[in-house]
């Protein structure tokens, strides 16, 4: 008697768990189309450089080597109102030495408002000439990543950061996107809004691979953000060398949540948070799941040799490699939504999947290539 | 054995590859349709031109579009003919509302608009606001008005606005919504078109909230000067995104703050507000001495410290 009875609480206990599994994956799924969406209407949007679009200033903080082709890229933005931090060791690079004398670079006042760590600010540099105003250098033995960010925004002028390293290059439009996502949150104002960073593979069939596809294996899942400058400087700037917009931005949201005056954050529309808990997912699940196939490929050349086991093993390793193919792209897809997902709920995509069309996720909302 | 492990590998190679076509169909799309622009914008742009600049309009008139029965065709010659509208501001609109009217591109783009997602809908709704229609295009437009996507309602609104400049002040008086950058962005777009009135002043003095965002918005634009007395006015305006558009106005316009409004209303600001906008008064290059007053009265002497540090620092040395 007793075991029917356990047989009937575990059997509501299963039912109920379907259901809640099947009510989660339909919010998720909802959840993602409306973000999809969201992200298509914003990727209509034309990004006219006009006055109102530009009248917040944005301070681009540049660390490390930069190319001539490339710095000029980042003067010759149609954004009204920015300006490029140039970070870099001058002791050691050579070649920004000598584009000093190029765009006529001459040492001013530093200053003094310290309110970021800031070790190893040598000097401060701006150009004599007008057409270069946009440019300041900035001399720092900063040897890693966050350091140098944070002597950029020491001396930034404008109120929205946005830092990436010196390869990175900016495309058309991607500061008016960003300053029009802003702007779309009226009197509360965000403290950061986002956009992805998509790694080029400038290589021979790989470059006609699509921005979609590249995002979806894991390629290109970095996430590129624009900070309010006093969120940023409230919780000591920038400390991750491997991921310093995620992991600032996680901050950034603990400390909103614990200082009632702080003002309320933004949901990434088209930013990945998804990546300040956990590293890049669809990239090694994809390598694995090729692997596997590889040794399939392999098992069939020694198909002689093989006994039950190495069969049974075979089954299995395929069966994963294609859950893991098809989790990698889902997890892409979900991510390219924005959705803020956590590890425990990766079940969800595989789930959704054929709903996503991932194809179309992807409209011109890459801000940045490298 | 052998067979099933031949089909699920199979099974699974086509997973990923059927996963790596879907993934790669937007983009496939996207670089077929700029082939298609590439290879017909230019005849398109040519005969509108023609058209639209021949001293005789009936002998130029293009009795038809070419390749006017494809649905991507006509659609690339509104956007063709848009393009054309905005940068040839000021020109004749009664040939181009003709031109719209005859080859049917009003009627194809509000069908367009009328079906699928909201983001499908968005592109001919805006093709559709920056060309001159025909009365009952901009009517069957307003439907798209009660949407529940904002975005939608907005380009609905600018086309009846763009298309009766008139109304343009009513209906941003009664528009829900407080203008975001973009939405004046998309307003200034239609000014430099000529449909926005440019007495600024009497934009100011609008009661509506959205209507001074907009007068203010073109006075920054237009470095107008003049309207000092009724912007100083503004500062202590009860909506808070007028207060702050009027300040960031003024600070544009490089005119004094020592006023006692002025005063006032930034001392009335949070601390993050005010340090802002004291980083704006040094990117814009006002001096100590024409902040005095404003450093004097800054009860927080952290501020005040940041202030006078700010002004004082390389930005104002070197005159940016």
């Amino acid at each position: 008697m007793i075991w029917i009875r356990i047989g009937w609480i575990v059997t509501i206990v299963l039912g109920m768990s379907i259901f809640w599994i099947i009510g989660r994956t339909l919010a998720g799924a909802m959840r993602i189309s409306r973000m999809r969406e969201r992200n298509r209407l914003f990727g209509e949007r034309p990004g006219y450089g006009n006055d109102p679009v530009s009248e917040e200033g944005i301070s681009v903080v540049v660390a490390g080597f930069g190319e001539q082709v490339r710095i000029e890229q980042w003067l010759g933005n149609r954004y009204t109102r920015y300006e490029v931090v140039w970070v870099v060791d001058l002791r050691t690079d050579f070649y920004a030495r000598a584009l000093m004398d190029r765009y006529a670079m001459t040492a001013v006042t530093l200053p003094t408002l310290g309110e970021l760590p800031c070790e190893g600010l040598r000097a401060l540099y701006r150009s004599r000439e007008r057409r270069y105003r946009r440019l300041l250098l900035v001399d720092s033995v900063a040897d890693d990543l966050p350091g140098a960010f944070n002597c950029g925004v020491n001396v930034a002028s404008y109120d929205r950061i946005l830092a990436v390293d010196g390869r990175s290059e900016l495309l058309p439009g991607a500061l008016q996107t960003l300053a029009i996502e802003w702007g779309e949150y009226g009197e509360h104002t965000p403290l950061a809004v986002g956009g992805y960073r998509v790694f080029g593979l400038e290589i021979g069939l790989v470059r006609r691979v699509s921005a979609a596809l590249r995002m979806t294996f894991g390629l290109a899942n970095d996430c590129v953000l624009l900070f309010d400058r006093d969120a940023l400087i409230r919780v000591g700037g920038y400390r991750d060398p491997h991921n310093p917009d995620g992991e600032l931005l996680r901050r950034i949201r603990h400390a909103s949540h614990s200082s009632p005056e702080m003002l309320p954050f933004a949901v990434l529309r088209t930013g990945n948070n998804s990546s300040l808990d956990q590293a890049p997912i669809g990239g090694r699940t994809l390598f694995f799941c090729l692997l596997f196939f590889l040794l399939l490929l392999l098992f069939f050349v020694l198909e002689d040799g093989i006994g039950g086991f190495v069969t049974f093993l075979l089954i299995v390793s395929v069966a994963w490699a294609a859950a893991a193919a098809v989790v990698a792209i889902s997890v892409g897809a979900a991510r390219q939504a924005g959705m803020p997902f956590r590890r425990g709920e990766l079940w969800i995509c595989p789930l959704i999947y054929p709903v996503l069309l991932i194809g179309r996720l992807l409209f011109r909302k890459n801000f940045l290539s490298s | 054995m052998n067979g099933v492990l031949v089909a699920m590998f199979l099974v699974c190679l086509s997973v990923v590859l059927i996963a790596l076509v879907v993934a790669d169909r937007d983009d496939f799309m996207r670089r077929r349709e700029e082939r298609h622009r590439e290879r017909f914008r230019d005849p398109y742009v040519r005969i509108i031109c023609d058209y639209l600049f021949a001293p005789d309009e009936s002998s130029s008139y293009p009795c038809r579009l070419p390749y006017g029965n494809l649905a991507r065709s006509r659609m690339l010659a509104a956007e063709s003919l848009a393009t054309l509208c905005i940068s040839t501001s000021g020109g004749d609109p009664g040939r181009i509302r003709r031109l719209v009217a005859d080859s049917g591109i009003g009627r194809l783009l509000l069908r367009r608009a009328g079906w699928g997602r909201a983001s499908h809908r968005l592109s001919p709704l805006r093709v559709l606001s920056e060309l001159p229609l025909p009365e009952p295009v901009v009517l069957r437009a307003g439907r798209f008005r009660s949407r529940r996507e904002p975005l939608i309602g907005w380009y609905a609104l600018l086309i009846r606005t763009a298309n009766h400049p008139e109304k343009m002040l009513p209906e941003l008086e009664s528009h829900p919504r407080t203008l975001t950058p973009f939405a004046l962005s998309e307003l200034l777009m239609q000014f430099k078109r000529g449909v926005v009135p440019v007495a600024c002043e009497s934009l100011l003095c609008n009661p509506g909230v959205n209507v001074k965002l907009l007068g203010m918005a073109l006075i920054r634009h237009l470095q107008l000067e003049g309207v000092n007395d009724r912007l100083y006015d503004l500062v202590g305006d009860p909506h808070p995104a007028v207060r702050r558009a009027a300040l960031d106005t003024l600070v544009v316009l490089k005119s004094p703050l020592t006023k006692r409004s002025v005063v006032k209303a930034i001392a009335a600001l949070s601390e993050h507000d005010r340090r802002r906008f004291y980083r704006k008064l040094s990117a814009e290059g006002y001096s100590l001495q024409a902040l005095c007053r404003l450093q004097r009265l800054e009860g927080d002497n952290y501020l005040g410290e940041y202030l006078r540090q700010l002004i004082g620092s390389y930005k104002k040395r070197l005159g940016v």
